[in-house]
């Protein structure tokens, strides 16, 4: 009836589990009880759980992002305790499986359920507004994406109550991860929870491309478009191209640990080299799919704070489009030690150090946007800042371990979990959060208070280097990743840095959430009445904070790269036309939720070999997506008196603020002047398309 | 004065500790840092390239971080002496160098990747005086089991060599998989279930080094070290005479004991090993379910005919 689960799944030899488990259900409890003291129920399942609009999808993308930031960080910094604990004569406080369902789940989660929610989630938010969209291409479809990645999230919060985690590290390396080394249910629920939210991403990725092909506003060709934009269609495409890879062999890993077949098994002809090609093929992408939105969100905030034109915008659309061809390109980089030969190993190693040409320009690019500009140290600069410094370190270990000779030396040491965390925390997380502090006013209409928020950067990037220089120490001192105990007391000492490294980005953590805190408790003071708090450059700061549900009254023209400076600069912003009309809209729909529940139910059921219930979920979200098909009422119409209405009380607003008095300002701040107050004749304008 | 004082109070213990340079040394444990003090000539390569690749990176790290402060300084918004130029986007001649400069360094390093990757494959023999010793490495859950072929003994967890004299390292995997390296010798190389790979080191001084499975691989992971014993070649004939002597075979009963899941193996030494133990312990998951008895071994399987189906992967 139940397969294999039994009551046993839920006993925790452990402490600290059954703490946590505390902990998660009495959190839920109380967020249960609240909302139903509330009475939120109706306006969640109203306005959240069924909605198909991009601006809320993304919100939720990131609501799931923050929750797993928080379980992620607790991971590592339990991974730190012990390691810093352990030690000359020392145990820890672990339990050797204990301490291997922590570092796999910190490298799952944050990968999966920290980076990723968090990059579409600003994708979502971002990608229509900026090209004059009113949603994406399949609305629907999104709402699936998003509600996938919860139920996927669910799964791996549920592996904390009723059995455990997959101990096999977030690569799931077999023959390890195979039912003969790894019997429990953890690489099971690792297996489904990573294949729920791929099929989430890859849906994310159809999407995107589709929307930034497909539904650009009138005038905007490619090379018009916002980098941002650019670098998210290059993500997509990545999506869309890789993600088969692993779906594939994940499933053909649960083949093997579900039905007894031996693609990846020691025995019987499995290969056990194939999985690990299979996992790195899609696995070297997804680093540029994390990284590539970075890079985009870094290059509107350097164009937005320096008050100033992208350096070199044609070299960055190629530098992207490169990157994203050459990361299929250099996947055996993972596991130069397999025992190839030289030549292989080789071609692969300067295949690798190619993509420091594009990145290298990259950031030359961003340094001579600063050039010449008038930079305002508003937080996404400081992340920016801290970036780019801190980034190139990241670069130089790569590069390092990009050659073969020496990344035999310092593979699966210190060295190398030092060199992903210097490109991951700095090129994805600093660029994640920079994004968070510009577009948070867009969509919740108040800024994010700048005090806190200092205090959170300062905690992170000092956190980051205390944390993260001494494991490059460890990694020269020859120490393997993945120790729960040990004893050298020169490991000892560095450890203890490391995890007082921890302690700092811990604050730093902590500032993030107060700010949150207080910029809501603060809303009125921050609030952004005129839809343009930077001085934005891009379409989404054309439109008012928080956007109306159609995003645009009217469709936009894009006549230049930077399409709304160009409006400001040539006086046509906010023009209104002579009348509106009548908007047609998705509707909401149910039916995400309802797919999203019957595959957890699904991956909760496979895990635990409760094999009717997984086919009654298969059916049922089948029958679902039948039903819905019948709906022939899928749009509904917001009537042009409305929408007239809105952006009346806008232009108010924007009246109110002298929105149109600084207009003259910006004409005159646009021009080009040398320190002595000569006018410098704005040559590169003609070829940037900006009408005489 | 005032401006003084802080930099002082921060200056004043490194400059006391500066008087002795053995004082970093013990505090931040910088002698423990053993991709630099090397044993042996792959490591020595190996930290070559490493340092010499560092130098050429820094032709990237100093103009980034050093540009970067600058302009982050230098064009503040209320610096309004600055020039400004908000249209000002492309040149032809910076951007022949923001792509010239990476393509150059990248060149030189991809001279240095061929160059060194050749000449570091673990699988090409060391050339040195003395002919080598060959050693057959079999990881097991959690321990490591060494055959010496050429003298007919075996150890667990200890491991010994010859100075001056290269070891040609013949690795596969009873369990998981595993990666084998001595940090200051050199190269990590996989150890596989059914399949052989192949790892050259030397050690080029005298001395006990510390020996590690880097690919996790279990609860016992990280209890799974070894001795690496780099001895003068009379207290290596000393150490072969001692397993010879232990009394200890490593047949049928020891073997199927041994390779039950065990953590923190203390040293073994083994009188003597069944020949073709290793190129058995690769068969029997290449055939089946790798449960088949240890005397079914064909006497003639050698590692090296086993090998070439590994290899071929």
């Amino acid at each position: 009836m139940f397969g294999k689960l039994t009551l046993d799944a839920f006993h925790h030899s452990s402490m600290i589990i059954v703490f946590a488990n505390v902990i998660m259900i009495g959190t839920g409890l109380a967020v249960v009880a609240a909302l139903t003291y509330y009475r939120k129920w109706g306006y969640l399942y109203r306005e959240w759980f069924t909605t198909v609009d991009h601006k809320k999808i993304g919100v939720i993308y990131i609501v799931i992002a923050l929750i797993f930031l928080l379980r992620g960080f607790i991971d590592a910094a339990m991974v730190r305790a012990q390691q810093a604990s352990a030690g000359p004569g020392m145990d820890g406080y672990l339990e050797a499986a204990h301490f291997a369902e922590l570092f796999t789940g910190h490298g799952t989660m944050m990968i999966f359920f920290m980076a990723m929610p968090f990059l579409v989630g600003l994708m979502n938010i971002a990608i229509p507004l900026q090209i004059g969209a009113r949603d994406v291409s399949f609305p629907l479809l999104n709402a699936i994406s998003v509600w996938l990645t919860a139920a996927a999230g669910a799964l791996v919060m549920i592996s904390l109550l009723v059995g455990s985690f997959s101990e096999a590290g977030w690569s799931g390396y077999t023959p390890f991860s195979g039912l003969a080394h790894s019997p429990g249910p953890g690489v099971d629920y690792w297996i489904w929870a990573l294949q729920i939210s791929g099929i989430s991403t890859t849906l994310t990725g159809v999407n995107f491309v589709t929307t930034i092909l497909k539904k650009r506003a009138p005038g905007m060709t490619l090379m018009r478009m916002p980098m941002f934009t650019w670098t998210v269609l290059c993500t997509s495409i990545l999506i869309v191209v890789s993600f088969p890879a692993l779906t594939a062999a994940l499933a053909l890993l649960a083949l093997d640990r579900s039905v007894g077949t031996h693609f990846f098994t020691s025995i019987m002809g499995g290969d056990q080299m194939l999985y690990i090609n299979m996992f790195w093929l899609w696995g070297h992408p997804e680093v540029y799919i994390l990284v590539l939105p970075a890079f985009g969100i870094f290059s509107e905030v350097v164009t937005t704070y320096c008050n100033k034109r992208l350096f070199g915008y044609t070299s960055m659309v190629w530098a992207t489009m490169a990157i994203a061809f050459l990361s299929f390109g250099v996947w055996v980089h993972h596991f130069y030690t397999m025992g190839q030969d030289p030549l292989r190993n080789s071609i692969f190693g300067i295949a690798t150090m190619v993509i420091a040409i594009p990145t290298g320009v990259k950031i030359y690019d961003w340094i001579w946007t600063m050039f010449r500009g008038r930079i305002e140290y508003k937080l996404p600069m400081l992340w920016t800042l801290g970036f780019l410094i801190t980034f190139v370190m990241g670069g130089m270990s790569g590069v390092l371990l990009a050659i073969p000779g020496a990344d035999y030396k310092m593979h699966n040491s210190l060295f190398l979990v030092a060199h992903f965390h210097n490109v991951l925390i700095p090129g994805t997380m600093f660029g994640l959060l920079a994004g968070f502090y510009y577009w948070f006013p867009k969509v919740f209409g108040f800024r994010l208070d700048e005090k806190w928020g200092r205090h959170s950067f300062w905690g992170w990037l000092v956190g980051f280097y205390v944390a993260f220089v001494p494991l490059y120490m460890l990694g020269i001192m020859g120490m393997p990743r993945r120790m729960v105990t040990y004893d050298n007391p020169a490991w000892h000492f560095w450890l203890v840095i490391a995890a007082i490294g921890a302690i700092i980005v811990a604050y730093g953590i902590f500032a993030m959430f107060m700010q949150i805190y207080v910029s809501w408790r603060d809303r009125e003071k921050n609030a952004d009445l005129t839809g343009d708090p930077w001085g934005g450059r891009t379409l989404e700061w054309s439109i008012p904070s928080p956007p109306p549900e159609y995003n645009f009254a009217v469709v936009p023209e894009v006549r230049d790269r930077d399409a709304f400076m160009e409006m400001k600069v040539n006086d046509w912003a906010y023009q209104r036309p002579s009348a509106y009309e009548d908007i047609h809209m998705p509707k909401s729909t149910p039916l995400a939720i309802v797919i999203a529940a019957l595959s957890f139910v699904f991956g909760f059921a496979y895990v635990w070999h409760i094999w009717w219930l997984a086919g009654l979920c298969v059916l049922g979200t089948v029958a679902a997506v039948i039903v819905r098909s019948f709906n022939d009422e899928t749009e509904f119409v917001i009537p042009a008196a409305e929408v007239e209405a809105d952006e009346d009380a806008f232009h108010r607003r924007l009246q109110d603020a002298d929105v149109f008095e600084h207009m003259k300002d910006i004409k005159e701040y646009g021009d080009e002047r040398t320190p002595n107050g000569e006018f410098i004749e704005p040559t590169t304008r003609a070829t940037s398309g900006v009408p005489g | 004065m005032r401006r003084l004082r802080v930099p002082l109070i921060v200056a004043l213990p490194l400059l006391l500790g500066g008087c002795s340079a053995q004082w970093f040394i013990d505090t931040f444990y910088l002698n423990e840092l053993v991709t630099f003090f090397t044993a042996g000539p792959v490591a020595a390569y190996q930290r070559n390239v490493m340092l010499f690749t560092f130098m050429v990176m820094l032709f990237v790290l100093v103009p980034v971080v050093g540009f970067t402060l600058w302009f982050a300084w230098h064009y503040r918004a209320n610096n309004k002496k600055n020039t400004y130029t908000p249209n000002w986007h492309h040149s032809n001649l910076l951007e022949a160098f923001l792509w010239g400069g990476p393509i150059a360094i990248i060149l030189v390093l991809a001279l240095v990747t061929v160059v060194s990757t050749y000449d570091l494959d673990p699988y090409k023999p060391i050339e040195a005086e003395n002919d080598p010793i060959r050693v057959q490495a079999i990881a097991m859950d959690w321990k490591w089991l060494f055959i010496y072929p050429d003298y007919g003994v075996a150890s667990v967890n200890e491991m010994a060599m010859p100075v001056d004299t290269p070891l040609q390292i013949d690795l596969t995997s009873a369990s998981v998989m595993n990666g084998f390296m001595i940090p200051r010798l050199g190269s990590q190389v996989m150890a596989m279930s059914g399949m052989r790979t192949r790892l050259h080191l030397m050690a080029d001084e005298k001395g006990e080094f510390f020996g590690k499975n880097y690919q996790y691989s279990g609860d016992g992971f990280a209890d799974q070290r070894f001795t690496a014993e780099s001895l003068s070649q009379a207290d290596f004939d000393g150490w072969i005479d001692k397993a010879r002597s232990s009394g200890q075979p490593l047949d049928l009963s020891a073997y199927r004991s041994l390779v039950e899941p065990s953590r923190n193996v203390d040293p073994i030494l083994y009188s003597s090993v069944p020949d073709g133990l290793f190129g058995y312990v690769m068969h029997r998951f290449q055939v089946g379910d790798g449960k088949i008895p240890l005397d079914a071994v064909p006497s003639d399987l050698t590692a090296d005919d086993i090998a070439q189906h590994g290899h071929a992967h």
